[in-house]
């Protein structure tokens, strides 16, 4: 077990280094010149721009940029921002990855929680038309890009019906519509699987055994079902926490949530090169974490896997 | 148990006695819902061969008399923005979305197939080199890395084909290795290295022939993937160039027109989202038929 | 007790009932305004955009400003005079005016805060036209004096500036927020930040910026010209248009720019459409022929070619239901300088391919693909469109991010066409005559070159009489409206949409003016 802590530790700060030097070096290698974008509308002189590259040390060797880059981060200081000149971009991710955390945890739970309720009933009446009418719900989930759907969802609950608000993130009422957004795709996939998992476990020998103990119906169900149909569920969630991290640009940017997948993508846009390695760095952390932990859930919800590489 | 989002779930195709392929072939038919979406696959992909043909306008060609009219029988799905005919480009787009969702999932195939099975079937620093970089490129966050990518490149077809190639790739590779390392201890492949066949005859003839059931599936249900994530970029205006059409640039437009004209953005958005559910349902049927385990 | 407290929930009640979207938090009147993108800084001599510029009109206060009307007028100014010769301007500032922090401001805080902006580690945008007429201005830039020695502070409220030339429109410039400064107590000596929190003498005092969320600033108790109404205004981060619209649709926000692919339907809305307002703005929008990087653009009867196949009022009517204007030259009305004689392009495809065949393209055979970069598809589809159909050409088209766009048009080398809008700092036919067509400038974007245009702008700009200063801008601007240097599409409005409860919200040719002079009126 702690030869099993120690290898996943040292894979995942691997990871996190190759994550940053390919950022970096990307970065590096960019066409077009930060310091232009940071003068925004007007044209800099070329004193100004000079000594701006000095400051942020542009004016160094590429690998060296790269070490004091490491340097500084292993102290938790990820450089300052170029667009919002002299803010530690520590100050910008920090309330940004907060409120993602916030509003996705709400989309996750909502899209799990879903999905296991409509796989399982799928699963129970299959091939009924409860069956197909919940799959084909599910495939709609699949078949929107977010933007599409973010923008029905508007028109129709904040616009038409005027149920909830449009934008933004002060309110729990602000977190439904992004929720259901960001949900709809995971929950497609994961209602599948469960979906299939369990269709897969119902005919399981132990099944019928448990049945035959006498036991309730839900009891077998939930206990030893659910249960068993769970794992090959869990791997996909593990990734699909990761992946929602930093998918959901487009969902923040439509709600207005000032959240880690706007500031990442608009750091982007404005070759914001600090904010971009920085929120690079801590969505691959988010991930590498998140399958860390489903490894280890795995492992204690079913003790015959071993935890071992 | 069923493999999703290309992740390397464990499956073995079992040696068939009569031509297995024929076989997945006929339950494949039994497949209602795969049957309707093959054939919905196959029109539209005849639509956009034919778009040239079939389509009553130019994809470009603007009428600004007729800007943002509703439906017609002159203009089937009505005007664009710029009095362009949404269905002329809806058949057009189909061609660019299709085009590039098949090619990046090709390509990125065939990379993710050749590394997966040398990592697999080799092992050792080899198979950890390779290992190592498909975990980089899974733990970047995928969308912030692909408009990183284009935005270093100048947008336009060329560059968002490169972009979504390399961020495939490791699926497949991760899921080919997983294969080849099943396939590795089968009777046949240690039978064939006891019989000196070369590495690579023993890795494409035996190791990949037995290892293709979740490729096709996964190949199939990664177009969709792509499609999909090129719709996202063109959000950002770094997708293709207008004014060639493309399903998500088009609904991306049409979201600016919602509260006028929502023609823009519904047509485009059901043809897209029933092209998803078609390639959604011919991988699951194609994982259905081809290995028959899963068949209750 | 009781009574107050069932008072105020009625009271509550009532307005929700009646649906009277007044925004208040704890009893405080708000104004919540998007902004599309966080302020690159809070400095007024920093201002590098838009939003910049309009928080500073809230935050800070200079020698003058602009009123409604866009005339210039004295702000921390109560008296001026200029010396005969019209070189030695001397200034009276207020004694009733403070900075936010609560010390009177003096006009030594005008020398120092400009003696900052001239340090090339500060960064401003200034450190180039105004001061190159200021005595000691070049030299302090360029780092061989450390003092400017044409501006002295003479006592505690007297300021003099030398200028080397007689200028028509100094006070004009310093009416810019650039031209406005901060105390030196509020920033770190030689770097572009705050000691701190921002410090200004406006009518509002900074209360917080959350990157990414808003900027948020409160009625100054103290401000010279009296505390302001509102107690409270919000600059909300809204990165998209249709969700602040939408927004303010739902009462989130009180006052929202309305998208031309939205004003058919707002201006029809029988509630919405009482709340438009409409504001005259000096911005031309054209469209860029870089000739430096698109050879065919050297041939002028290519250029006209372009200006003839180009139909302006489709643009400006069936695409942007009229937000625009025809243009029909590069100086906007309501600038001195207008030249109302002047016809423009008409639209004549015919004439536009019998130009495109004489300069060797017939039907566009040979015509190399073009890239148009915009920062607006539909009209960049649009000008395609009619590219394509009335030329033959092939015309694609880059969506650039804002910042990526700008950059790639002062650099000259990345757009071969583009579409931009190009918006005044102050009143004046140079801000588009000179700036987007002078020989070797660097906001001359179109890289285009012609010594007879040049030859008028620079009479125009040593003319020391209006008239004849008039006459000589109007004189460049046909010359090169003939020489088609660029095709000029359309003047722009400002067009928002206002919460009936805010009263007394304006623009002048610039933009929105401070929010100052905004009350309620439940």
């Amino acid at each position: 077990m702690v030869r099993y802590f120690l290898q996943r530790s040292a894979f995942i700060i691997f990871s996190l280094f190759g994550v940053t030097f390919l950022a970096f070096m990307a970065s590096r290698l960019a066409p077009g010149d930060p310091l232009r974008l940071m003068a925004g509308d007007q044209n800099l002189p070329a004193e100004v721009i000079a000594n701006w590259e000095a400051r942020y040390g542009l004016d160094q060797p590429l690998l060296v940029q790269y070490a004091y880059y490491v340097g500084n981060a292993l102290q938790g200081d990820l450089g300052t921002s170029y667009h919002y000149i002299g803010t530690p971009v520590t100050q910008l991710l920090g309330p940004a990855i907060l409120v993602t955390l916030k509003w996705e945890s709400v989309a996750l739970v909502f899209a799990i929680a879903l999905a296991l309720l409509l796989g399982t009933i799928s699963a129970l009446r299959h091939n009924t038309w409860v069956d197909t009418s919940a799959m084909t719900v599910a495939l709609v989930g699949i078949s929107l890009p977010d933007f599409a759907l973010a923008t029905f969802l508007i028109v129709i609950f904040a616009l038409r019906l005027d149920w909830l608000p449009v934008a933004g993130y002060e309110t729990p009422a602000h977190y439904v519509l992004p929720a259901i957004t960001l949900a709809a795709r995971p929950c497609a996939l994961l209602s599948r699987l469960v979906r299939a998992s369990m269709l897969d476990v119902l005919s399981q020998d132990y099944m019928t055994t448990a049945r035959a103990k006498g036991l309730p119906e839900r009891v077998v169900i939930i206990r030893h079902g659910l249960r068993n149909a769970l794992f090959p569920v869990l791997t996909v969630i593990g990734i699909l926490i990761g992946r929602i991290l930093s998918g959901s640009f487009i969902v923040e940017t439509i709600f207005n949530i000032p959240g880690i997948g706007r500031l990442g993508v608009t750091a982007v846009l404005q070759r914001d090169y600090p904010i971009i390695l920085g929120a690079t760095l801590s969505l691959a952390f988010a991930f590498l974490i998140s399958t860390f932990f489903v490894d280890i859930l795995y492992g204690v919800l079913d003790p015959r896997i071993r935890i071992a590489d | 148990m069923v493999a999703k989002m290309g992740e390397d779930i464990p499956h073995l195709h079992a040696q068939q006695p009569n031509n297995p392929w024929l076989d997945a072939l006929h339950r494949l038919m039994r497949n209602r819902a795969a049957v309707v979406s093959a054939l919905f696959l196959l029109l539209l992909i005849m639509l956009a061969l034919l778009a040239d043909v079939i389509s009553p306008y130019s994809p470009t060609a603007a009428d600004f008399a007729n800007i943002r009219v509703s439906p017609t029988p002159a203009h089937l799905l009505g005007t664009d923005e710029v009095g362009r005919d949404l269905f002329s480009r809806i058949i057009y787009g189909a061609r660019i979305s299709l085009f590039v969702g098949i090619i990046v999932q090709t390509i990125s195939t065939l990379v993710g197939i050749i590394l997966g099975l040398i990592a697999g079937y080799y092992g050792g620093m080899v198979d950890t080199v390779i290992m190592r970089l498909v975990d980089i490129m899974y733990s970047l966050p995928n969308f912030l890395f692909a408009v990183f990518m284009v935005s270093l490149l100048t947008p336009d077809i060329g560059s968002v084909i490169l972009t979504l190639t390399i961020a495939g790739w490791p699926f497949s590779a991760r899921l080919m290795r997983g294969q080849a390392l099943l396939a590795k201890k089968t009777e046949y492949v240690v039978a064939a290295e006891a019989v000196g066949a070369g590495n690579w005859r023993i890795m494409f003839s035996h190791v990949l022939p037995n290892s293709l059931t979740p490729i096709i599936v996964q190949y199939t249900l990664g177009i969709a993937t792509v499609i999909m994530a090129e719709a996202g970029l063109s959000f950002l205006g770094i997708g293709i160039r207008p004014p060639n059409p493309t399903w998500g640039g088009m609904i991306n437009k049409g979201r600016e027109f919602i509260r006028t004209s929502p023609h823009l953005a519904i047509y485009p958005s059901i043809i897209l989202g029933l092209t998803m559910i078609a390639f959604n349902f011919l991988g699951d049927g194609l994982r259905d038929a081809l290995d028959p385990r899963m068949k209750k | 007790m009781f009574k107050k407290s069932s008072f105020v929930l009625l009271f509550m009640a009532l307005i929700v009932l009646v649906g009277v979207q007044v925004s208040a938090q704890d009893g405080m009147t708000v104004i919540r305004f998007p902004i599309t993108s966080d302020p690159a800084s809070l400095e007024p001599g920093l201002v590098k955009e838009l939003f910049s510029g309009q928080l500073a009109l809230n935050l800070h206060a200079g020698l003058f400003t602009y009123d409604a009307e866009t005339n210039v007028v004295p702000y921390l100014v109560s008296d001026y005079s200029v010396s005969e010769d019209g070189l030695v301007y001397t200034f009276q500032l207020r004694d009733d005016a403070l900075w936010h922090n609560g010390r009177p401001v003096l006009a030594e805080d005008f020398k120092k805060g400009w003696e900052r902006y001239l340090d090339p580690n500060v960064g401003a945008q200034t450190a180039g036209e105004p001061w190159q007429n200021v005595v000691g201005g070049n030299e302090l830039y360029s780092g061989t004096a450390d003092e400017l020695t044409g501006v002295q502070a003479l006592d505690e409220h007297t300021l003099q500036v030398t200028l080397i030339q007689p200028s028509l429109n100094f006070l004009q410039s310093l009416a810019v927020p650039v031209m406005w400064v901060v105390p030196e107590e509020a920033v770190v000596p030689g770097q572009p930040e705050w000691v701190g929190d921002p410090v200004g003498a406006g009518p509002f005092r900074f209360v917080e910026w959350i990157p990414n969320v808003k900027v948020v600033l409160e009625a100054n108790p103290d401000f010279f010209l009296g505390k302001p109404a509102a107690d409270r205004i919000e600059f909300l981060v809204v990165p998209d248009a249709a969700t602040a619209l939408a927004q303010y649709e739902a009462g989130e926000l009180d006052i929202v720019g309305v998208p031309a692919s939205d004003l058919e339907r707002v201006t029809n809305d029988a509630t919405l459409g009482n709340q438009l307002q409409y504001f005259t703005r000096a911005q031309l929008q054209y469209a860029g022929m870089n000739q430096s990087m698109f050879e065919a653009f050297k041939d002028v009867r290519v250029r006209q070619a372009f200006n003839y196949a180009i139909d302006r009022n489709v643009i400006v009517e069936a695409i942007l239901n009229n937000s625009w204007t025809v243009a029909t030259g590069l100086v906007p009305p309501h600038i001195p300088e207008y030249n109302a004689d002047l016809q423009g392009y008409a639209y004549d495809p015919t004439k536009a391919q019998e130009l495109m065949s004489e300069a060797g393209y017939p039907n566009g055979e040979g015509f190399p693909a073009l890239e148009l970069a915009t920062l607006n598809s539909t009209i960049g589809e649009a000008v395609a469109a009619m590219l394509n159909a009335n030329l033959g050409i092939t015309v694609e088209i880059l969506q650039p991010e804002r910042g990526d766009m700008i950059d790639g048009l002062w650099a000259h080398d990345r757009w071969q066409f583009f579409l931009f809008g190009w918006t005044a700092d102050s009143p004046s036919a140079s801000v588009w005559t000179y700036e987007l067509l002078y020989c070797g400038l660097d906001s001359n974007f179109s890289t285009y070159c012609n010594p007879e245009v040049d030859a008028s702008v620079d009479q125009a700009r040593n003319a020391t009489a209006f008239d004849e200063s008039k006459q000589a801008w109007q004189d460049a601007e046909s010359l090169a409206m003939a020489d088609a240097a660029m095709i000029p599409l359309g003047y722009s409005r400002f067009i928002y949409l206002v919460n009936p409860a805010v009263q007394g919200f304006q623009a002048n040719l610039f933009g929105p003016m401070g929010f100052e002079t905004v009350s309620f009126n439940s």
